[in-house]
């Protein structure tokens, strides 16, 4: 029964007029929600379950996966600075003063290192960047038939260090980062920021206006392997062959709304589709959150350092692992998904599932794999005119030449097949690539 | 052609992983989520921005949801009614939405010429006195007197008690009464 209230209301609002749906906004809408349409949920899941049990048994094997998800300790370390350009300028300026971020980064990533081959890994990541506190934190998970593995990763700029944690398994990894590098990265910080400079200092595609979760928001869309390593590991052209990174903007407040990458390789084994979401500008984040609390009862499975300036030696020295465990086939080229693949799958041959516990010193060196497209990149951009011929040349070819940079003027450091070294002129370099060629035709 | 229960069950849990699906559960409810935005927000282009947030969201979460058919709907209602509370959280907006709306309603009853001024003036009236009102007494009064939900209905959808729904109805009936009644007073005295 109604009371007199209810009765007054309902005669009240008896017959108003209101706005009848708009079949052009439920057609777009539609449009839009089905280009979102989350990827990983159209991949049946469970069907390798069983191979990736076998794979994971291995302790070898177990490793080198987690060293791709160190990925994470990069990833964070790039972003903003001032461009040219209407309202990108102005997005960049706004991003100038903001102190502190937090987004979510979702991605299905095909070929991860460790995985059965075709097989779809869903990540997500929650990322908390404070410039005031010069610290990164991010949270990630990625879901894995066995289960969903999560970890924890700090960005230290103050301490010089990234530090991932792997609560379930009580471990942790430790880089030291030099403070040439520190401070690179500081310059960069490490998110949308570079990123958005990154993609202005490319050609990039208006792509007009578009409503994303119902806010207006303005697009454009780069899509050059060479996106810069500003960019982060996962999203850079050091990763993939193929590379497409679409930037919105909330037309209000002029700050992104969502950034949508996709990479893949030549040979399709391996691909990305990656979202970044959910940002939030300038909230406050308590410092402890941005430290990580380590128990006395962790292990620090392995630590490495990452040096600028010495990528071409830290290149060989990943190299080296494919002499030591790959019967010397190197890996075709230096993106960071074919070394780690490749790695992976020749540590997988190598050790039987009961083999022994590899040393700290090899995680480590695992652990720069991560690294090595990157580190590629930043040969490239710093002018020291690098170049790789791991898809020609093996171990058993110790005159030719597998990879060479410029370390001085006129000087370049070259690599043969065996991985000697020897610094040579500029014209001695071409007389031994002209040779090198030639003996790799004969044996073709 | 109506569809049975069992049906539209299938077809909210198909949609998590087929698009097709998807698409068809959206057409069926995009009316419906549209409607009750645009009763709580007056203004349509408000209604379709949260409307999409509605469906963003459920194309999101769907895959936590694990009732039947009836219960969709509850959720969906329960999901816009956040997604409408949220977009009126901001006392700007809320404040501009208000203005906006007596402003537009205004104008409507000049240049429309076969509308009845009363039940534009009547709209412009329940627009300031239920915006005005705290979000869980427009949300009662919107599912009760727009949506003509049950008591027991309304409580499944917001997730409480029937008797705090009554209790709630109770006084968002009387208050808006007594602001429509105020601000009636107000305009005819002008």
């Amino acid at each position: 029964m109604m009371n007199d209230n209810e009765k007054y209301i309902q005669e009240f609002v008896k017959d108003l007029p209101f706005d009848a749906p708009n079949p052009e906004h439920r057609d777009e809408l539609k449009k839009e929600l089905l280009n979102a349409f989350p990827r990983h949920r159209l991949h049946p899941t469970g069907r390798t379950v069983g191979i990736w049990r076998i794979i994971m048994k291995s302790r070898i094997t177990r490793l080198a996966a987690a060293a791709v998800i160190v990925l994470a300790a990069i990833l964070a370390l790039n972003l903003f600075n001032q461009t040219s350009g209407v309202v990108w300028a102005k997005v960049a300026q706004r991003l100038e003063n903001i102190k502190t971020a937090t987004y979510k980064i979702t991605a299905d990533m095909k070929g991860m290192p460790g995985t059965p081959e075709g097989y779809t890994t869903h990540m997500t990541q929650d990322v908390m960047v404070s410039y005031e506190q010069d610290a990164v934190r991010i949270d990630s998970a990625l879901q894995l038939p066995g289960g969903t593995r999560k970890t924890q990763t700090y960005i230290l700029f103050e301490d010089s260090a990234a530090v991932t944690v792997i609560p379930d398994q009580k471990k942790y990894f430790k880089v030291a980062i030099s403070d040439e590098q520190m401070q690179k990265m500081g310059e960069e910080k490490g998110d949308p920021v570079t990123l958005l400079k990154a993609m202005l200092e490319h050609k990039y595609t208006e792509l007009g206006r578009k409503t994303i979760d119902g806010v207006a928001a303005w697009g454009i869309q780069v899509s050059d392997p060479r996106l810069g390593t500003k960019m982060g590991s996962f999203i850079s052209g050091a990763m993939f062959d193929e590379t497409t990174v679409q930037l919105w903007v909330d037309q209000k407040h002029e700050l992104p709304i969502r950034i949508s990458a996709t990479g893949s390789s030549k040979d399709g084994r391996a691909s990305m589709e990656m979202v970044y979401d959910n940002f939030q500008w300038d909230i406050k984040i308590e410092p402890a959150r941005l430290k990580p609390q380590i128990p006395d009862d962790y292990e620090l499975v392995a630590q490495t350092k990452w040096e600028a300036g010495k990528e071409g030696e830290e290149i060989v020295d990943i190299l080296r692992l494919f002499v030591e465990f790959a019967d010397g086939k190197y890996p075709p080229s230096l993106k960071t998904m074919i070394v780690a693949n490749a790695i992976a799958s020749a540590l997988k041959k190598k050790f039987s599932a009961d083999s022994g516990k590899p040393s700290k010193e090899l995680i480590a060196r695992l652990m720069k794999v991560d690294m090595v497209g990157t580190m590629y990149t930043t040969l490239e951009k710093n002018g020291k005119d690098p170049a790789y011929y791991g898809d020609k040349v093996s171990a058993e070819s110790p005159q030719a030449v597998l990879f060479r940079w410029k370390i001085d003027g006129d000087t370049y450091r070259v690599v043969f097949g065996d991985l000697k070294t020897e610094d040579v002129s500029a014209d001695k370099l071409v007389q031994l690539e002209t040779l090198s060629n030639t003996e790799n035709k004969s044996n073709e | 052609m109506r569809i049975s229960e069992d049906d539209d069950t299938d077809l909210v849990r198909n949609a998590c992983r087929d698009p097709d699906a998807f698409a068809q559960l959206y057409l069926m409810h995009y009316d419906d989520v549209f409607r009750y935005c645009v009763h709580r927000l007056f203004d349509g282009h408000a209604a379709e921005d949260v409307t999409s947030t509605v469906f963003f969201k459920v194309m999101h979460h769907l895959s936590s949801f694990d009732g039947g058919a009836t219960d969709f709907r509850s959720w969906l209602l329960r999901i816009a009614t956040n997604a409408v509370n949220d977009y009126l959280r901001d006392a700007q907006r809320r404040t501009q939405l208000i203005e906006k709306a007596v402003i537009t309603t205004r104008a409507e009853s000049v240049f429309v010429i076969d509308s009845d001024d009363k039940l534009l003036e009547r709209k412009a009236l329940l627009k300031e006195a239920l915006l005005s009102l705290k979000p869980k007494y427009q949300t009662v009064i919107t599912l009760r007197f727009f949506e003509n939900m049950k008591l027991t209905e309304i409580a499944a959808c917001l997730g409480k008690k029937p008797s705090t729904v009554r209790s709630w109805l109770s006084r968002a009936t009387a208050r808006l009464r007594k602001k429509i009644n105020a601000a009636t007073d107000s305009r005819g005295s002008k």
